[in-house]
């Protein structure tokens, strides 16, 4: 079994470290919840009867992982209805002259729960249902906080598109 | 309807989420609405940003870490496939010692047996002085017998 194993890691290891990486935003927490990630996977993987989810399954743990971690590192307040973007992180983007390097900062200034549906969309082109499945929302939340986070990054991106 | 119900509905049909009826309404309003045009605009051009991203490298440090973690899981398993039942280890231990204890006993048996039957006969222990008393017509017979 480490031998098939091996293989799945070294076949999605650079999207889930991708998918960690845009959620936290920092290289060695990323490699910490990849690495956990994949540990996961390994001791729990025999109770995955369906090869078909594999894909769905190895995200939703990637994503607990990830927070599990981000929660370590700081703590989340509620959920602002209004406010989309992370107080944490200021933008820089007097600093970055790149589209491309602007809208991943952007991205990355997002909260989390904002975050993690607008990566599992537009970088992973995961399903609204797999979605559902890996956050363990409703699809009318994950509906929902995609919206608002791409009309928070219209907004912001809008006068670099011009 | 709102900018906002129908942003909505632009934001479902970027992901192919909209049903017919959604997009007719939605193209209808698009024609005559710049702002919602724009909105339009800007998510597809975010997604093409988005999309021209490659997937980041994974540092050799990550690979190291998750594959030993591997092998230590791996020999871990390898060394519990040895260890035996309990039921087994009452048998297997005393098994080849009772097996070879036996063997030894029937070995020692065949040594011994031959050495046991030429030892002299008790007759044979007794002294001349003894035999001289016997009457000679008894010695006579015991010699038939012998």
């Amino acid at each position: 079994m480490p031998n098939a194993f091996e293989e799945i890691y070294h076949r999605y290891k650079r999207h889930i470290y991708t998918f960690c990486l845009k959620l936290t935003g920092n290289q060695f927490l990323a490699e910490d919840a990849t690495h956990d990630c994949f540990m996961k996977m390994y001791q729990n993987i025999n109770t995955l009867s369906d090869p078909s989810v594999l894909r769905s399954w190895m995200y939703t743990i990637a994503r607990n992982q990830t927070y599990k971690i981000l929660k370590k590192e700081r703590t989340n307040g509620r959920l602002e209805e209004d406010s989309v973007w992370s107080p944490d992180t200021p933008l820089s983007l007097a600093e970055s002259r790149e589209t491309s390097r602007i809208v991943s900062e952007c991205i990355e200034a997002l909260k989390p729960e904002y975050k993690e549906v607008l990566i599992l969309r537009e970088y992973e082109q995961r399903s609204y249902a797999e979605i559902t499945a890996i956050t363990g929302d409703t699809e009318s939340s994950v509906k929902s906080r995609l919206f608002k986070a791409r009309r928070a990054l219209a907004e912001k991106l809008e006068p670099y598109f011009e | 309807m709102t900018h906002l119900h129908f942003q909505e509905l632009i934001s479902l049909h970027v992901d192919n989420e909209i049903t017919d009826t959604q997009s007719a309404e939605l193209f209808a309003h698009l024609a005559a609405c710049d702002g919602c045009r724009k909105f339009l605009r800007t998510i597809i051009r975010i997604r093409s940003h988005v999309a021209s991203q490659e997937l980041a490298e994974v540092s050799q440090t990550l690979d190291r870490r998750v594959l030993e973690f591997l092998n230590r899981t791996t020999a871990h398993e390898t060394k519990r496939e040895w260890i035996a039942p309990f039921w087994w280890t009452r048998i297997i231990i005393p098994l080849p010692a009772a097996a070879s204890l036996a063997l030894l006993i029937i070995i020692g048996s065949l040594l011994v047996s031959p050495i046991l039957v030429s030892q002299k006969s008790p007759q044979q222990r007794i002294s001349a002085e003894e035999i001289a008393k016997v009457p000679p017509e008894i010695r006579k017979q015991l010699d038939m017998y012998r």
